[in-house]
């Protein structure tokens, strides 16, 4: 019998890690790096709008590739991938458009601009969030149409990227953050692997779970079918995938 | 420096200030200080920075807090639907041994 702290694995580890982290990151941002002479004390949400943008993006790709590999293979651990994968990357688009609107409220005046930078960011939200909806209501028949949908946010990925680099925009561009000075940067690793670290975790016992609910499914499945004298189906007794 | 604004050596003397000469008289000094122009506007000054650093740290307060609460309710869901599937899975072992099938292994 494995021990329970065997049982967490990976993503129990990353927790711990996380865990661990974020209370340095909030202490370094608050109280060893100086405030932006610009935008003030407000700018220190940065630190954690940043990271969340940034595992935003990295989420939708690998949704979108894993929905990807699910439409040519027809694979159902892509599809799980890509469920889970869509899941993290809706809850860190809600976090970094809910900080980006309260720090722009701060520093601009308005928590909303019609911002190119902004609206393909909302765009990429309001995507996996259908994907996720179609994806849990749509049935079985719409895993294929769900899979477009993660797709389709993940080609949205570069156009969020290259969209201050193309349009005049509000947002501030991609050379910002080049620009920053070492103590600033210091601040901003804790943060990021913190909330990437958390942010895999969840991945990962999310993904756990798909492949579970899948292997409960059919052992569900070949339970009745047994009940009802069909011989082909049998139960699955190994580890579910 | 912002041209706009009224630095102390730029204030206009006051009416007092004009009627008292800042000379040496009997060898005392007279006592100079900040006219209440000048006081008014430092105090106006500070008022807009405390009136910024306070919307600050709410603006700071409320990021957070949306940030770690959006984290929280996750990993609560997360929770909630591990429970539900370990429910379901003891439900399918009692299913199972009723039926004397071969005991699934912990997956």
């Amino acid at each position: 019998m494995s021990s329970p702290l065997r049982s967490f694995g990976r993503p129990g580890a990353l927790l711990c890690a996380a865990l661990v982290t974020f209370p340095y990151a909030v202490q370094r941002v608050f109280l060893d790096t100086p405030i932006e002479s610009e935008m003030g004390t407000a700018q220190k949400i940065f630190y954690f709008h940043l990271p969340m943008a940034w595992g935003l993006m990295l989420f939708a790709m690998i949704s979108g590739i894993a929905a990807a590999t699910q439409l040519s293979r027809r694979s159902e651990r892509a599809e799980d991938v890509a469920k889970a994968a869509g899941e993290v990357c809706a809850l860190l688009g809600a976090g970094a458009l809910v900080s980006g609107a309260i720090w722009g409220d701060a520093t601009w005046g308005t928590p909303w601009t019609g911002d190119a930078r902004l609206v393909t960011t909302a765009l990429l939200e309001l995507v996996f969030v259908a994907y996720l909806i179609v994806a849990k209501f749509g049935g079985p028949m719409a895993g294929r149409l769900a899979a477009a949908l993660a797709v389709f946010g993940a080609l949205d990925v570069p156009i969020i990227y290259y969209s201050v680099k193309i349009w005049k925009t509000t947002h501030p561009k991609a050379q910002v953050v080049q620009s920053l000075p070492p103590e600033m940067w210091a601040s901003l690793w804790p943060c990021l692997f913190a909330i990437l670290a958390c942010s895999f975790a969840l991945f990962e016992i999310r993904l756990r779970q798909e492949r579970l609910e899948r292997w409960l499914d059919e052992a569900w499945l070949a339970l009745s079918a047994r009940g009802a004298g069909n011989a082909e189906h049998s139960v699955p007794t190994g580890r579910s995938p | 420096m912002n041209p706009t604004i009224t630095t102390l050596k730029q204030a206009p003397p006051t009416a007092d200030q004009g009627a008292a000469p800042a000379a040496v008289e009997d060898g005392y000094e007279a006592v100079t200080g900040l006219d209440k122009e000048t006081v008014a506007l430092k105090r106006s000054y500070e008022a807009e920075v405390e009136a910024k650093v306070a919307s600050d740290y709410s603006h700071i307060v409320w990021a957070y807090g949306i940030l770690w609460s959006l984290f929280c309710g996750f990993a609560v869901a997360l929770l909630v639907r591990g429970a539900r599937q370990q429910r379901d899975l003891r439900a399918l072992r009692r299913e199972l041994d009723a039926r004397g099938a071969q005991p699934v292994d912990r997956p």
